[in-house]
């Protein structure tokens, strides 16, 4: 871990000029692997990245996200503790002219990895689906959100396995499906 | 010979009678069976009361050319269901399917839906309707005298509709209603819809399911979607141009 820590403000200091947002275009997998999950801080991240282009607050939560400058699709969010401003974690959305688009690609990056893969079962009574697939690595804190249909990567999370995780918003298997029960007589 | 041309008139009399215009059909119809119909309300709220129709040419449709190479018996292969059984179509069924489709966009006719089924009852009753890549299943409570037939179809066929996007306009349709990938507290990543604005509940549920209820929001209840989903509305009538609306047919 002193290791990473020495080789990041290493690599930041590279970087600490260039903190105007002005590279939001040239968000890559490198720069974002080089942050360190519960030990970067929103300067170092702000000094890699630049400024974001939003920020949003949840539970304890704190997220920076950063969304592609042409398409405005997310392609990276980050999370911080709102006590300490720690990194906790990190969600990167590759293209497709990235190599971790490819699953076996984006499994590479993660060497010590012991990824078990996760089926979510579609659970939408009239609208069958293909399952949503997730390889997870508790250990080292990596998510590899997987969509098989189409053999894709659709995103890589790395998160601190020591901190609580925002919880979902609402628990979805408890919203009940509303099978268009619009009145048939609507004038 | 008198007697014999009174046989063969009586004869081709009746024969018209029991076939009703088959004889007459011509090209560019088709026939519609003698059916009894039982009463109904149309999307746009005219109540169409219960009658037996008697056989009648229609004129051939983009929507008729659609649906009967579509409308499909039994069960759908891989059909994930195995309580829900096979029904039969009727006469009276498909035409008010026909009734339907010619209401809709033509866009919304997908060429990936293959089959048109016909089950009994969901799994999930009152559930009018499933789809899923290709397949359409329609239930008994589909017709329903309190179900808007059109607005369940439409429904359906924008799950479609969302499944034929490309991964661009998937990707522009999440960005422009707020849907975001989260890491959650289960370790897992999952997309996550905005806080509120959903003209039905489910719409939470998926981004999928929130794209067909906006569509079809959209065609019957655009008022609605406006007030409670404006970035859904714009990005729709952006999508889709001014030509995508309810086609309300002369009758």
């Amino acid at each position: 871990m002193k290791f990473k820590g020495i080789l990041m403000t290493l690599f930041l200091s590279a970087c600490v000029t260039n903190t105007t947002g002005s590279n939001r275009g040239s968000l890559n997998y490198d720069k974002v692997r080089s942050l360190v999950v519960g030990y970067s801080t929103e300067s170092d991240v702000l000094a890699v990245l630049g400024l974001p282009t939003g920020r949003t607050e949840e539970a304890g939560y704190y997220i920076l996200n950063y969304d592609d400058s042409k398409t405005g699709f997310q392609r990276l969010s980050i999370n911080f503790l709102l006590g300490s401003q720690k990194l906790s974690g990190i969600l990167w959305i590759p293209r497709e002219d990235e190599k971790e688009y490819s699953l076996m690609q984006a499994k590479a990056g993660f060497k010590n990895a012991d990824f078990k893969e996760i089926i979510n079962r579609s659970t939408n009574p009239h609208a069958i689906s293909p399952d949503e697939v997730s390889y997870i690595d508790e250990k080292h804190g990596v998510t590899i959100r997987y969509d098989r249909s189409q053999n894709i990567v659709e995103a890589i999370a790395m998160y601190d396995v020591n901190v609580r995780l925002p919880a979902a918003t609402e628990k979805k298997n408890q919203i009940p499906y509303t099978f268009g029960d619009e009145p048939a007589i609507s004038k | 010979m008198k007697y014999l041309i009174f046989w063969a008139w009586g004869m081709f009399s009746f024969t018209c009678a029991a076939y009703g215009a088959t004889v007459g059909c011509l090209s560019g119809e088709y026939l519609v069976s003698g059916h009894h119909r039982r009463g109904y309300v149309r999307s746009d709220g005219t109540v169409v009361r219960s009658t037996d129709v008697k056989s009648y040419c229609k004129v051939l449709t983009k929507a008729y050319e659609y649906s009967k190479k579509r409308f499909k018996k039994g069960r759908p292969a891989n059909w994930p269901h195995n309580i829900e059984k096979a029904s039969s179509w009727t006469d009276e069924e498909t035409e008010r399917i026909v009734e339907v489709l010619e209401e809709l966009p033509e866009v919304l006719l997908s060429k990936v839906i293959v089959g048109i089924y016909r089950l009994k009852r969901s799994k999930d009753y009152p559930n009018p309707a499933s789809s899923s890549d290709g397949v359409i299943v329609i239930y008994d409570s589909s017709f329903d005298l309190s179900r808007n037939l059109g607005r369940i179809i439409a429904h359906e066929l924008s799950h479609q509709n969302f499944k034929d996007l490309s991964k661009d306009e998937k990707q522009d349709y999440r960005r422009a209603t707020g849907w975001r990938l989260k890491i959650e507290s289960d370790r897992n990543v999952y997309w996550v819809g905005r806080k509120d604005g959903y003209v039905e509940e489910d719409g939470k549920i998926s981004y999928e399911e929130d794209y067909s209820n906006n569509l079809e929001h959209y065609l019957y209840d655009p008022d609605k979607l406006k007030r409670v989903t404006p970035s859904a509305y714009e990005w729709i009538k952006k999508h889709f141009g001014d030509g995508f609306q309810i086609k309300r047919q002369k009758r």
